[in-house]
């Protein structure tokens, strides 16, 4: 199956701080999530897919195509939202509607306004008097209207209550259903991707450090809880991090089978969940980088 | 491109009505016999300044670059359509004074303007183009907010640079160029237009190259 998007050992170094290298690649029909921490480099890498900053090295296709060479036909099937509002304030909804939409050859006008009218979106309300919420989804709303093979979103939940957020996922999951997209999801919040991404991009100081379906990503991830007594240096270094206390330890291995030979009955084992997998793994990372 | 340019109409639009009334406002205030000959020229001046650089803040305060940067449309487009628009808007702002200058000539009212002629349209539209040609490289290096410095760097510029040019003609007039120049000026202006256009062309063209430069090399 082709891949909608694929990154190349891009790199593009910026003041006191580098993407290093970073390659991920998404196929059609399937939702990705990219997290990491703030400040990884989400923000910067969705901003090298969509050419508004150059990058050092590397290449970057989407729908298999350079995406600076053929920008002009490649933004025509993307969808954009983004996590703060960049369209005209001062202008109502259906002005900004007016501006964007020629722009785009496949537009739907009854399409959008069937968004704008699922969503409750009043066309001659200025965005400026738009909630957060009521923002991201107008921004959906015309992501959604011009047939985008790929949609790229960046932290498109954070600020937003919990109901929206909740329906936001719904409506993601809707679009997927036909399976000729491919939605590129950053966040920091992993707990939205639990419920709809295929699979998960981790990205930390620059550098991705997981790409894998969500299922294989936690699957080879174990969060393992034990008295401080059987923390001996085997075990530490099956660890990726650890956190003791008086009582005990509790730390992410991505070596289950071993860690379970080792420790047996000693210890609990649960299945961690996206965010235990990003907080340790941040934790490593910076205990690395302390040496 | 017509997209853009209807981007900055619908931008500007209430920016336009404004223009109209105080274009009616400059036509009463320089209804004296002196500053009557330069109404059309400042007025449609303002006009278009006012509506070039309220599109250009509007832009610049919503971070807008990164929306248009977004959809499918390629740099050299944006920079083209932003100067561009610098002709839409000047042949807004002069659409509009000689509007309001026929209501003017027409009404009975006790004082009269005449109707607008070429040398308001040329004068006008080579000092915006002027002002554009400068400014705009500022704008798409450093945003709105340097280009309002540049701005008033040309504005002293224009104001000031008459007094400096009289006096240096004043104090050269043995020198024998400087007399050919005069009568040059005085007994073929359509050449000294032309020379002015086609210096005033090179400027802008040297900007637009300048401002593509810029703009593709920026990070949003």
């Amino acid at each position: 199956m082709p891949h909608i998007l694929e990154l190349q050992e891009v790199s593009r170094s910026f003041k006191g701080f580098k993407l290093d290298r970073v390659s991920f690649s998404l196929l059609r029909g399937y939702i990705m999530g990219f997290i990491g921490p703030n400040g990884a480099g989400k923000t910067s890498t969705l901003k090298l897919i969509m050419n508004l900053i150059g990058r050092d090295s590397g290449s970057i296709k989407v729908f298999g195509q350079d995406n600076i060479i053929k920008q002009r036909e490649i933004k025509q099937r993307i969808g954009f939202v983004y996590d703060e509002n960049y369209f005209f304030e001062e202008l109502t909804v259906d002005e900004m509607r007016r501006i964007i939409a020629p722009f785009y050859r496949n537009w739907e006008e009854k399409l959008y306004r069937k968004y704008l009218k699922d969503f409750d979106l009043p066309p001659r309300k200025k965005i400026k008097d738009l909630s957060r919420g009521m923002k991201t989804k107008f921004s959906l709303a015309l992501a959604l209207s011009h047939q985008a093979e790929l949609i790229i979103m960046d932290e498109p939940t954070s600020g937003l209550d919990p109901v929206f957020r909740s329906e936001l996922l719904d409506i993601l999951q809707t679009e997927m259903k036909d399976d000729s997209k491919g939605i590129l999801f950053s966040t920091h919040i992993t707990s939205d991707l639990e419920k709809i991404a295929d699979y998960i991009c981790f990205i930390n100081n620059g550098h991705i450090v997981l790409s894998d379906t969500r299922d294989e990503i936690i699957n080879h991830h174990l969060l393992v809880k034990g008295p401080r007594e059987s923390l001996n240096d085997r075990v530490r270094n099956l660890m990726l991090a650890v956190r003791e206390n008086e009582y005990g330890f509790e730390g992410l291995t991505h070596h289950p089978v071993e860690t379970r030979k080792l420790l047996g009955d000693r210890a609990v084992y649960e299945r961690p969940g996206l965010d235990q997998i990003m907080l340790y793994t941040v934790r490593r990372d910076k205990h690395d980088s302390s040496y | 491109m017509i997209h853009l340019i209807k981007k900055e109409v619908i931008l500007q639009k209430k920016m336009l009505w404004f223009g109209f009334f105080y274009s009616i406002f400059l036509f009463v205030a320089f209804s004296n016999p002196v500053l009557k000959e330069f109404v059309y020229i400042m007025t449609a001046f303002g006009i278009a300044y006012i509506t070039i650089l309220g599109a250009i803040q509007s832009e610049y305060k919503n971070n807008s670059d990164i929306v248009m940067n977004s959809l499918p449309i390629t740099r050299r487009e944006i920079v083209l359509g932003k100067y561009l628009s610098v002709f839409i808007f000047t042949g807004i702002a002069l659409f509009v004074v000689a509007i309001v200058g026929l209501f003017f000539h027409l009404a009975p009212l006790p004082f009269d303007h005449r109707l607008i002629n070429g040398n308001d349209i040329i004068i006008a539209l080579i000092s915006i183009v002027f002002l554009a040609s400068i400014s705009l490289p500022a704008y798409f290096k450093t945003g709105a907010q340097w280009m309002r410095v540049v701005n008033m760097i040309v504005f002293m510029l224009i104001f000031f640079a008459p007094a400096q040019i009289t006096g240096f003609v004043l104090n050269n007039q043995e020198q024998v160029w400087l007399q050919n120049m005069l009568d040059l000026a005085q007994h073929n202006i359509g050449l000294l237009i032309i020379s002015v256009a086609g210096i005033l062309f090179i400027l802008l063209a040297l900007s637009y190259r300048l401002s593509l430069r810029i703009y593709s090399k920026r990070d949003f």
